[in-house]
């Protein structure tokens, strides 16, 4: 940064001198000029930085700055090097004809572009930045994270403009509108603000809008990072931000009323305001019978009470209610724990401990030792676990159906957020019994009742209570009934669409 | 506002409780206490009778109620009872105000730890849980009275479906219509001096709805919502007593407490059984929900008493109710609720207190309003 100060420094006191015009338009911005030297200096110690010098008769001498491999060189010579070798004029605009021409208004404005895959050119006195950054991205694959068997296939990647365009593509209208922050002082992360104009509540515009412009962090490298930085309730285990690999997700929040966020170098799209409700959704809801999609969201939430519930209920019961059990059935239950050492809660404890980690041994082994993580986790931790009286046949069998129970809910952070509810529970249960789990879920719903997603009511359409969301929450009634978009997000315009359908296409 | 959105919506939006919320308000507030032992008290099956009468009188109470609700000084809040008693008066009222609120909520919150004490951890003390149940009722306070009010739609939806539990119990083979019998009374025994101020008492709680009409988005068809909400209730109470009665008798009926608890015992599943188990910490989830309001309001009568109404609130207030809540509470339960006549006595005092409230409370401030109004206009 000291190098462009300095040289704007040198520039200002060599305004004026050499009397070159004023660039029309630009009033304010000082005439600078281009000094080889401290040019030089300020790309000491940068391997990959290269200071390019052309003479031209009309152009004079311009300085070209650059990163190199950051930058796509085959185009340097074709857009850049060899315009201004062969110019027959006097003004840079004149000469090369890049589509992302700017002239720089400040050292840490060229500074950016620079180690963002931009030519910074020093020419007449002034600053000129030409984009020309190396294209370094992955083709579009289909979604790891939210993968469907029917539906769109493609998802984002790393690339911001890219998963701009795949976003486009789907809302081909003006009123989509996308405003372009710069977020984190060393890595000057491109983040991008979408809303659809005429729909959005301007308020939740508003508040999306300062919240972004207010981050302050050196760094974010990952839309999550951002995120953080932006949640109204930082200490909540519940994400109030919902992350996307699907354009078509992204698109549909956008059509709802929401806003979503893009980050770049970042395959994930952060949406808002979410609902808790919303994290149980699938696209592949959309695409089923509403029957059909219905009864799979049903069984989603019902999967997500017994991963929370099921092992503590099982340590309530056996530690505190034995009577709850009907007399057959505490049979199975004592002859299981008979030669368990442990009470209960050690039991289960130690179990959902050991499913823990195996779960992130998982994630972060290679792939191809996964079948033996199968195997230890599988046979030698829960057959060895239960002949060695450590724990129960049944506590396996919960804790089986448990871990199964918690990969039905669509949304990864979700998932962890239940594990840590899970476990406060556990505790709760081993105190207090069914009064202590009931407990705990007062304070999970009062907790919930109070949370926000970028100012809006987290546990909305419940609290507070909006009727005709109901229709897309824990049931996906036919689309031709959601003519409304959701209540809770106060839209600009209620109505997806009127009785009537849709306009014919005009033929002339 | 914007196009095309409900009166319900706007009052989402502009931070107030919508007009259909006034149901789940008399609702939860009338079946939270008297749920659970209402049946013990009536005990003959032609008390079913007193349950719709009483009921009856309860919806034109409530129509007094929504139209306090519905006038200048209502929506005022402070400033309306200001204008309506004089500044010294509503300080003077918040007094007693605030000692009737400490005296409801630590009866009612009392005899649900009594109940739980006795089904639940009959080997701990009766107060034991008191604690956790003042701190979650202090985190949901801790929200605010616009957040706490909008928790009775989740403590709706969390207490409700006991209800369903019992519906089984109106049929064959468990139900003896027989017990039914006599449905009309030739000569009504039992003390009706005791029953009817019960039974009334047990449709009272919606009075204190008179001090958060502010609260409510200006819509109309309040009184709609809020006979809703008690048609509801005299329709649980009903089943409830019909539900006991036909599966007890009044011989049995009287010998036992709490029949409701007592009759969810008979419902056997092929995991569980011994429901009560269930049925008791769910009931919970009203009484938060009871107590966080109470503390509210007794975080209101705290800073009108004090002369603190028209400054901006602070923290301090909410921790002193908590605090002062949970000392009453525990200096009632452990020195002055120990025996069984004691804890009846306090029952005959709820439903008195309770009852007197909900009966003049609306009727006095409707007819203040109507009277300041006559006053203003001249004649």
């Amino acid at each position: 940064m000291r190098w462009l100060a300095r040289l704007l420094a040198f520039l200002r006191q060599a305004s004026g001198t050499d009397g070159e015009r004023e660039k029309p338009g630009t009033a304010g911005v000082p005439a600078r000029r281009a000094d080889a030297e401290s040019l030089k200096r300020a790309f000491q110690n940068i391997h990959d930085a290269e200071c390019v010098e052309i003479e031209n008769d009309r152009l004079g001498k311009a300085t070209l700055l650059y990163i190199r491999s950051l930058i796509d060189i085959r185009q340097l010579q074709e857009f850049v090097i060899a315009p201004l070798q062969n110019a027959s004029g006097a003004d840079l605009r004149d000469t090369i004809h890049a589509a992302h021409l700017t002239e720089m208004d400040s050292p840490e404005q060229a500074e950016t572009a620079a180690f963002k895959g931009a030519v910074i050119v020093l020419a007449g006195g002034r600053l000129w930045s030409i984009s020309l950054a190396s294209s370094l991205s992955r083709a579009v694959e289909p979604s790891k994270q939210e993968a469907v068997i029917h539906g769109p296939q493609d998802s984002f990647t790393e690339q911001v403009e890219n998963n701009l365009t795949l976003i486009r593509r789907r809302l081909a209208a003006s009123s989509l509108k996308s405003e372009r922050f710069l977020v984190g002082g060393l890595s000057h992360t491109t983040v991008i603000l979408l809303y659809v104009e005429s729909l959005t509540n301007p308020e939740l515009v508003r508040i999306a809008r300062e919240k972004t412009a207010a981050v302050r962090s050196d760094a974010i490298f990952d839309s999550s990072h951002l995120s953080q930085f932006m949640e109204d309730h930082i200490h909540s285990v519940f994400p109030q931000f919902q992350q996307t690999d699907r354009p078509d997700a992204a698109a549909a929040a956008l059509a709802s009323g929401k806003v979503v966020w893009l980050v770049e170098n970042t395959p994930f799209a952060l949406i808002a305001p979410i609902t808790f409700f919303d994290l149980f959704q699938s696209p592949e809801d959309y695409i089923h019978r509403w029957p059909v999609a219905s009864f799979l969201r049903g069984v989603r939430f019902f999967a997500f009470l017994f991963a929370m519930f099921l092992i503590p209920f099982y340590v309530a019961i056996t530690m505190h209610h034995y009577q709850m059990v009907p007399l057959d059935l505490l049979f199975v239950v004592l002859e299981s724990r008979s030669e368990i050492p442990f009470n209960p809660f050690w039991e289960a404890l130690f179990m959902m401990l050991v499913l823990e980690i195996l779960k992130e041994a998982s994630l972060r082994m290679p792939s191809k030792s996964g079948q033996t993580l199968g195997i230890v986790g599988g046979i030698v931790i829960g057959q060895a676990g239960v002949e060695a009286n450590i724990a129960s046949n049944l506590l396996i069998i919960h804790v089986a159906v448990t871990a199964i129970a918690s990969f039905l809910i669509p949304n990864y952070l979700m998932t962890n957020s239940s594990k840590l509810i899970q476990f406060g529970l556990l505790l709760l249960a081993a105190w207090l019994g069914l009064w202590g789990i009931t407990l705990g879920l007062i304070l999970v719903l009062i907790h919930l009742n109070g949370l926000t997603s970028l100012k809006q009511p987290y546990f909305a359409p419940l609290s507070p209570f909006y009727g005709t969301d109901w229709k897309d929450t824990v049931v996906r009634l036919p689309l031709k009934w959601m003519s409304r978009r959701p209540a809770y997000l106060m839209p600009a315009d209620p109505y997806r669409f009127k009785a009537g359908g849709s306009r014919p296409e005009r033929k002339d | 506002m914007r196009r095309g959105m409900r009166a319900e919506e706007r009052g989402a939006a502009g931070g107030l409780w919508p007009a259909s919320l006034g149901w789940l308000f008399v609702n939860r507030l009338q079946v939270a206490f008297y749920i659970l032992f209402l049946p013990h008290v009536l005990l003959y099956p032609y008390m079913i009778w007193a349950i719709v009468i009483v009921g009856v009188l309860s919806h034109f109470n409530l129509r007094l109620l929504a139209g306090w609700m519905r006038t200048e000084e209502a929506r005022l809040g402070y400033e309306g009872f200001v204008r309506l008693l004089g500044e010294r008066a509503a300080r003077a009222l918040a007094v007693p105000g605030a000692a009737a609120v400490l005296l409801d909520s630590a009866i009612v919150t009392l005899d649900y730890l009594e109940v739980t004490h006795h089904v639940l951890f009959p080997s701990a003390g009766k107060l034991t849980l008191l604690p956790l149940l003042w701190l979650a009722a202090l985190y949901l306070a801790g929200q605010g009275m616009l957040l706490a009010g909008r928790f009775v739609v989740i403590a709706f939806v969390g207490s409700v479906w006991i209800a369903a539990l019992f519906v089984q119990f109106l049929f064959p083979p468990v139900a003896e219509y027989r017990f039914l019998l006599p449905v009309f009374a030739g000569e009504p025994r039992g003390d009706l001096a005791l029953i009817l101020p019960t039974v009334w008492a047990a449709l009272s709680g919606p009075q204190y709805l008179a001090f958060v009409a502010r609260r409510f988005a200006p819509a109309g068809g309040m009184f709609r919502w809020l006979a809703l909400g008690n048609a509801l209730s005299v329709l649980e109470y009903t089943l409830f007593f019909l539900a006991v009665t036909l599966s007890f008798g009044t011989e049995y009926l009287r010998k036992i407490d709490y029949p409701v608890v007592q009759l969810i015992r008979y419902i056997q599943l092929p995991f569980f059984e011994r429901l009560e188990t269930i049925l008791l910490p769910a009931h919970m989830i009203l009484y938060v929900f009871l107590d966080a309001f109470f503390i509210l309001f007794l975080r209101d009568a705290l800073r009108v008493a004090a002369g603190a109404a028209r400054k901006p609130d602070r923290p301090r207030w909410l921790m002193a109710a908590a605090v002062l809540w949970v000392a009453f509470v525990y200096v009632i339960g452990r020195f002055f609720w120990t025996t069984e006549p004691q804890h009846r006595l306090w029952i005959r005092v709820h439903t008195w207190l309770s009852g007197t409230l909900y009966a003049l409370l609306p009727s006095f401030l409707a007819l203040a309003a109507v009277r300041r109004r006559r006053r203003r206009d001249g004649p």
